[in-house]
């Protein structure tokens, strides 16, 4: 059987939703290295280090960036960010609430031992335990139970059907810890190194300065191209840039999207760039005047310039945004053609006009406009930047806007607070690519509360209604119609005012090939995907 | 002056001191509490939580209790020698200052070192050659050095002694005690720049004033010798303005190192102390500015002593008054 066909259809079908889905070896993961290739020793820069190398208590992406190269989860993500087989060869869906992931055999720890179901499970409790207090707990509410039902065999009994817990086990949430290790206190230290299956090991952590990692002889995997990784911490971005040029390191990660150009200009460096799936949108408090006026949300929506923002501030590396899905979020949903025709359904307001604007706010009940001030995160490299752009245009129409630019913590303390929202900005970027992530969590009644991401305080119960079929049914069919319903819903009442979805982007040095930087880099073993010298 | 009433004096200053750290740092605890923000909010980003996990977490902080019982516990923790558990990484907040104490002190000892030995040097050699260009000179590189802000003197030496002479490291701490100063002699030098005017100016004005007394003109008379005049004499009766500076001046070094940590990815005090504040991990706060505090305290009361020593006419019960 062609093994091209079986992946695209499986990704097609939801990933996983047809019962005992086989996926593919890990051959296909990567190109395999070439005949007698390898690479000593690379260093890269992070912006940071943690102080901690253990993701339910310091969970980043910098955790991830490290960690990626240690632990695995059951399943992980391919290059096309569709999810392929990882500790698990194999895993079905036994029915609506019950998951069975088959272990490979012969995986071992990085101190030898071999991996058990016995870890998995473990892992899995240590994070739905709320006396371990992980940050990663509310990835496993669903969870009911999950034991090992075989010594290759792990169950999982979820509450009720839920669609999106097939990714958990894929991203960070899924990294298997080795049983005795998560007893000790000090785990993630540099006394007690997290053990993992992944292709390398950790041989050395200065916490918040460098960690050094050595590829394993007895991965299960392809064999690890570049034997030695150094991951250096560099916080300040002109730094980053020199140590670049000296050739202090082959790389960076995580550059922001303003600096590119002056990467480009450094001989022997390449940029990689992909979509991030992250997005930036305004919420629009729909409880409250003046935002629970749909002629004032419209007005917003059309001053804002989306095409004039990505070409000034993300220099064309990323996209305006028509909706809160980037496209690739679709992907098992929705095929790109059938996407790009519904999103041209939602154009109408998305596009930036402001004599529609006026006509709007001319309509509604606050025709001579009013005083609002946006909350920004001064550490977002875009936040302010657009929030001056927007305010420039809302006063144009006769909105009095103004940006109010406070420092990260404080902004999401007062995002999360739930309280006084009128407009708001929010950079979200999500840990797995499924078409409901996003919608549930800006569009359903749960999240419009403290804590919650719904900050337009929408409600609409047959959005709530779609999304519960979305979150529950692994039929790709179903799940489409009902998801294109709530984002027609969803577009028609304004129920955000999305931006842009930019790139992410990093630099490497030119004597060396990376075809597999993706969106989700943090939470695959990026070093053995398609790394190499050219 | 005897030892006996020294100690007694150190003693006194000492026990002044412990409710001067209590004020600061229930002014900082008082602060952290009164700006925006949440701590919690740190570990999590911009992400939807568990809120079962999300109220264990708060409790183990104490961080729902009201600000006076917080407070409380936390001095409770403090008099048992226990500076807490930072809410970032859940680490016990001493080993992480004490992990990161070694590139401070060592960054901040060589920037003294350097401001204090160049800049008397400087500072006598412009007050020696008074009016001249060299001492017009001297001056106007003092007076640069403090108006660049310790940020741009960073990426500016990084960018010529790093970039382009390669004759130092971009980022990092080094390990080892050649590699370490090696790689800490531009943050050094970015910092010593920016606080060595003030020791220069102050050299070279008390310099310029024993010159001109009564005792170097007959020292000269007598035809002692300039170097001899100059350091025997002159250089001693100098100091004292210096000396009363230097507990300023080794405070400001201190406080500049905050900056010239970050522009040098220097995984120090004052890079922990900035993230630890942008991050609102009130117990690594108050850790490290209750660390900084009892320095401040103890390098003034080391600087009296030190000036007594230098001195004798100073009187310990004057000072103390």
């Amino acid at each position: 059987m062609d093994k091209r066909l079986t992946r695209r259809r499986v990704m097609r079908n939801g990933l996983v939703l047809t019962a005992a889905v086989a996926v593919m070896g890990p051959l296909s993961m990567a190109s395999p290295a070439e005949a007698g290739e390898s690479i000593d020793s690379i260093t890269l820069a992070l912006p940071s280090i943690p102080e901690r190398l253990f993701i339910p208590q310091a969970w980043s992406t910098q955790a991830g960036a490290i960690l990626s190269l240690v632990q695995e989860g059951p399943l992980t993500f391919g290059d096309d960010l569709a999810l392929q087989s990882a500790l698990a060869d194999r895993w079905e869906r036994v029915d609506p609430t019950t998951l069975k992931y088959h272990l490979r055999s012969g995986v071992k720890f990085g101190d030898g031992s071999p991996l058990t179901a016995d870890d998995i499970v473990a892992t899995f409790k240590y994070h739905m335990s709320p006396g371990s207090q992980s940050l990663l707990a509310a990835f496993y509410n669903s969870v009911e139970s999950v034991e090992a039902t075989a010594p290759d065999e792990v169950s999982v009994k979820l509450k009720a059907p839920n669609v999106q817990f097939a990714f958990t086990p894929a991203h960070m949430a899924g990294f298997v810890f080795k049983k005795e290790q998560l007893a000790d206190t000090k785990i993630g230290t540099a006394q007690a190194l997290p053990l993992g299956t992944g292709p390398y090991k950790l041989v050395e952590f200065a916490p918040t300065e460098r960690v050094v990692l050595e590829a394993r002889d007895d991965y299960w995997g392809p064999k690890p191209v570049i034997k030695k990784i150094t991951l250096k911490a560099i916080a300040d971005r002109p730094a980053r840039l020199l140590a670049m040029q000296q050739g202090e390191i082959d790389g960076a990660f995580d550059l922001a999207i303003s600096d590119i150009e002056q990467w480009k200009k450094l001989e022997n460096v390449d940029i990689k760039t992909a979509p991030s799936l992250g997005v930036y949108t305004l919420t629009l408090d729909h409880s409250m005047p003046p935002f629970d006026d749909i002629h004032v949300r419209r007005a917003v929506a059309y001053s804002v310039d989306r095409k004039g923002l990505v070409k000034a501030l993300l220099k064309g590396y990323g996209e305006a945004a028509t909706a809160l899905n980037p496209p690739e979020m679709w992907s098992g949903v929705l095929p790109a053609e059938d996407l790009s025709a519904f999103y041209a359904t939602l154009l109408d307001h998305n596009s930036f006009d402001l004599s529609k604007a006026k006509a709007e706010l001319a309509q509604s009940s606050h025709p001579d406009g009013f005083d609002v001030t946006i909350p920004a995160s001064n550490s977002d490299p875009y936040m302010i930047d657009i929030m001056q752009s927007v305010v420039e245009n809302l006063k144009q129409i006769g909105i009095r806007a103004s940006i109010n630019p406070i420092d990260n913590n404080a902004w999401l303390a007062q995002y999360f607070q739930h309280e006084h929202l009128g407009m708001q900005i929010m950079a979200y970027y999500p840990d797995f690519p499924d078409a409901a992530n996003y919608p549930y969590l800006f569009f359903s009644k749960d999240q419009a509360t403290q804590g919650g991401m719904n900050g337009s305080n929408f409600r609409n119960d047959q959005v709530d209604a779609s999304l519960k079929i979305a979150n529950e049914n692994p039929d790709r069919k179903k799940r489409a119609d009902a998801l294109k319903d709530v984002f027609k819903v969803a577009d028609d009442d304004v129920a955000v005012v999305p931006i842009f979805w930019p790139d992410t982007a990093m630099a490497i040095s030119s004597k060396y090939n990376f075809s597999g930087y993706t969106a989700f880099w943090y939470s695959v073993p990026w070093a053995i995907r398609g790394f190499g010298l050219k | 002056m005897t030892g006996s009433s020294l100690m007694v004096v150190v003693m006194r200053r000492i026990a002044v001191a412990i409710p001067l750290l209590l004020v600061i740092s229930f002014g900082v605890f008082a602060l952290v509490h009164i700006a925006p923000g949440d701590p919690v909010r740190s570990l999590l980003g911009a992400r939807t939580s568990d809120p079962v996990t999300l109220a264990a977490i708060r409790a183990r902080y104490h961080l729902d209790d009201p600000l006076l019982v917080q407070y409380g516990k936390w001095l409770s923790q403090v008099i048992r020698g226990d500076l807490g558990v930072s809410i970032q990484g859940n680490q016990a907040v001493t080993s992480i200052i004490a992990g990161r104490l070694g590139v401070t002190a060592f960054l901040s000892l060589m920037s003294t070192i350097l401001v204090l030995g160049l800049g008397i040097l400087l500072g006598a050699v412009a007050a020696f050659r008074h009016g001249t260009w060299l001492d017009r000179l001297v001056v106007a590189f003092g007076v640069f050095g403090v108006s660049a802000p310790t940020f741009v003197t960073g990426i500016f030496l990084l960018y010529v002694f790093g970039v382009m002479l390669h004759w130092f490291p971009i980022f990092g701490p080094g390990s080892g005690f050649l590699d370490r100063a090696w790689h800490l002699t531009l943050p050094a030098i970015a910092l010593a720049i920016s606080v060595m005017a003030i020791v220069v100016k102050i050299t070279r004005a008390a310099m310029i004033e024993e010159l001109s007394r009564d005792y170097v003109m007959f020292a000269r008379a007598r035809g002692l010798s300039s170097r001899r005049i100059l350091f025997a004499y002159v250089l001693r009766n100098s100091l004292i303005p210096v000396i009363t500076a230097a507990g300023l001046i080794v405070v400001g070094i201190v406080a500049g190192a905050i900056y010239v940590e970050v522009t040098f990815s220097l995984p120090g005090l004052g890079a922990l102390t900035i993230d630890a504040i942008l991050k609102r991990d009130i117990p690594m706060i108050q850790g490290t500015t209750l660390l900084f505090a009892a320095f401040v305290v103890l390098t003034n009361l080391l600087v009296d002593v030190i000036y007594a020593l230098i001195d004798p006419r100073i009187r310990f019960c004057r000072v103390a008054s």
